[in-house]
């Protein structure tokens, strides 16, 4: 079976570095890490992800900002986004919904749990 | 008849030696004059007279002698600082002097004789001298040092204090009478000053009195007689003995002193000044009543300031606190999202029979979940601005928050006692946040409560009527005097708080239990939900008392 594609855009280098390890140990996952947001269209264009982790607080772009870029864009829209944030306030996942995400976790999240999101969202 | 006029003249040079050894008043001269001399000379003047024509044979001698007096006597009446008149039978000025003649308008004596008061300048005052005189004459008893007004020439009236005799002759027989006085007018004047500054301390609304060194009133003013004395103390007589040592005191002292002093509903300030060359202390009394009144209430004011300042600050602290736990939060979280991640890796690289790895990664695991924990808990106390307000019945929330600590409740064996008013009204509420207020509250309690306790939880409605810090009818009161409102209250019998650790018990990150247990944010969390409600908070306790958390909530309908 295909791996599934998920990329992941967090500012976090050891969070990207943990959650590819992590999920490469499944062996179910194609693995892309963006320590930015700028680049998400040209490599949603080019890796074609089935999901996006993307975070919030970023530096530069912000997720909610990319996914507003990322509903303009033909490829993106199409593509499942769950926000992976250390923000747990309410208008935060008002913001996040607001603008299309399908899940909103918050970190720490135990790797099970990262999983059964991810895979809720590509059964689709 | 001439050693009647030698002894007169004799008596007169002792007087008049006795003036000038300054040994009698002006006053007592007068009287001397009027009741001994005068009458006497005059008397024995005119007897010589008679005498004179009577006796044609006397001797020269004699005759020199009586000239010698009659000189002398006209000297006399001139020289005295004092009016001399004296008239017939019909009230006619038979003579006077100098001074007198001025008095009523003409140059010298001779121009009176043979008139009247009637026509004098005196004229208002003639029926009344008139009078005087007709009666002196009648009864042959003299008037003495009686007090009258006299209208001058030049229409000034003054006051004159007046002695009259009737004259009379060897037999016994009225012939006039003889009148002097003195004018009295600046002492009458000066006397009506000292009146009207006598009146001074009279007139005073606060009490003004003396007491002498060894206490004894001397005097006291109406307001004293009124406001302190109360009639238990009359002029003369010692004041009660509390007052006369402190008296005695201040005068040994030398030295003005104050003292507050409460009578009846009043208070009252005393400046007691001692005036040692006199031997009195005068006391001034200030009812200083009002102005207590007015201290107590600026002191109120500024312990609530003091108190709105404190609360300020420790509001303005907490949310300092809110936001820096908002950031803490979030770095925290990151890593931790790391770590856990991290286990997670290691876990899917253990087989099953590695139980001593499995253990250790689970007790990690467990770490950060209680790290997770301080963070939300973090997160909660800093989210004052999401509340999601709406009508809620607070025995729902109640009910519904018991239910979910029902388990712990049963493990303690402890006893609930629910006493919760039928239709109470609904209070506006967010849901989430008030059900964590109540099991924080609850989960609290039973933590303090061994087993076999007691757990109240009470609500009902209530008008507020009392002015409290936060009850009042000033702009910053949250809740209006005669407000209606909701009531929580949860009472335990566990081991209750000490004073130090209430003041304390609302702040973040304050616990009395073990750190590995809790974090010390729930009851701050719990106030400061309560505070987002513009609700109130409140704990009564003792150490080993129980302890006994009172919320009061707005009604929904309220402002």
């Amino acid at each position: 079976m295909a791996k599934k594609k998920v990329m992941v855009v967090d500012d976090e280098l050891d969070f990207l570095r943990i959650v590819r390890l992590n999920l490469e140990q499944t062996g179910k996952y194609e693995v892309l890490t963006l320590s930015s947001a700028k680049y998400i269209i040209s490599q949603v264009d080019v890796f074609k992800p089935d999901i996006i982790l993307l975070d919030i607080l970023m530096p530069g772009i912000k997720g909610i900002e990319a996914c507003e870029m990322l509903n303009k864009d033909p490829v993106g829209t199409r593509i499942p986004i769950i926000v992976l944030s250390a923000l747990d306030k309410r208008i935060d996942k008002l913001k996040a919904y607001k603008v299309g995400v399908v899940g909103y976790l918050v970190k720490p999240i135990e790797k099970e749990k990262l999983i059964a999101n991810i895979e809720k969202w590509l059964t689709f | 008849m001439v050693s009647l006029v030698v002894g007169t003249v004799l008596v007169l040079i002792n007087q008049f030696d006795a003036i000038f050894y300054g040994l009698i008043t002006k006053t007592n001269l007068i009287q001397i004059i009027v009741t001994y001399f005068v009458p006497y000379s005059v008397a024995t003047y005119c007897s010589a007279m008679q005498a004179k024509c009577d006796e044609k044979d006397t001797g020269e001698k004699a005759e020199e002698l009586i000239r010698t007096s009659q000189k002398l006597l006209s000297t006399i009446v001139e020289s005295v600082p004092i009016r001399i008149f004296w008239k017939d039978l019909e009230l006619c000025y038979l003579g006077c002097n100098t001074l007198f003649a001025r008095d009523a308008g003409m140059s010298y004596p001779e121009d009176l004789i043979g008139k009247n008061d009637l026509q004098m300048g005196w004229r208002e005052q003639a029926k009344l001298y008139r009078v005087d005189d007709k009666q002196i004459m009648d009864s042959k008893t003299p008037k003495i040092g009686y007090e009258e007004q006299q209208t001058r020439p030049d229409g000034d009236i003054v006051w004159v204090r007046t002695s009259k005799v009737p004259l009379q002759d060897v037999d016994k027989k009225v012939f006039g009478m003889l009148g002097i006085y003195e004018d009295i007018t600046e002492r009458k004047k000066a006397e009506q000053k000292i009146k009207d500054l006598a009146k001074f301390p009279e007139e005073n609304k606060n009490p003004v009195y003396r007491v002498s060194k060894d206490g004894v009133l001397l005097y006291a003013n109406s307001a004293s007689r009124e406001l302190i004395l109360e009639d238990r103390v009359e002029i003369g007589h010692k004041i009660p003995e509390q007052w006369s040592k402190m008296i005695t005191e201040v005068y040994e002292a030398g030295k003005p002193h104050s003292v507050e002093l409460k009578f009846g509903k009043n208070i009252f300030l005393f400046t007691q000044i001692p005036v040692v060359q006199e031997e009195y202390i005068n006391v001034y009394g200030q009812d200083i009543t009002e102005r207590k009144k007015s201290e107590e209430k600026l002191q109120t004011a500024y312990f609530e300031l003091k108190e709105a300042q404190s609360h300020l600050i420790h509001a303005e602290k907490m949310e300092a606190i809110g936001r820096m736990a908002s950031g803490v939060a979030h770095e925290v979280k990151n890593p931790l999202g790391i770590i856990l991640l991290g286990i997670n890796y290691f876990e899917g690289t253990i087989s099953a029979t590695q139980k001593d790895k499995r253990e250790t990664l689970l007790i990690m695991k467990n770490s950060i979940d209680r790290v997770d924990k301080i963070v939300c808990a973090l997160l909660d106390f800093s989210r004052s601005e999401e509340l999601k307000m709406k009508p809620e019945d607070v025995t729902l929330l109640i009910n519904s928050s018991l239910g979910l600590v029902e388990h712990k409740l049963k493990i303690k064996n402890i006893k609930l006692f629910r006493q919760i008013e039928k239709d109470i009204p609904k209070i506006m509420a967010d849901r989430g946040k008030i059900e964590q207020v109540f099991i924080n509250l609850f989960s609290n309690s039973i933590d303090a409560m061994s087993k076999r306790g007691e757990l109240h939880v009470r609500s009902y409605k209530t008008k507020l009527d009392r002015p409290g810090r936060v009850v009042g009818n000033s702009e910053n009161d949250i809740f209006k005097l005669s407000e209606e409102a909701v009531v929580v209250e949860v009472e335990d019998t566990g081991v209750g708080i000490d004073e130090v650790i209430k003041k304390k018990l609302f702040d973040p990150f304050f616990t009395t239990k073990d750190r590995t247990e809790r974090i010390g944010l729930g009851l701050s969390v719990a106030k400061s939900i309560i505070d987002m409600h513009r609700g109130l908070i409140n704990i009564e306790s003792e150490k080993g008392k129980g302890a006994k958390f009172t919320m009061i909530f707005k009604l929904s309908g309220g402002a």
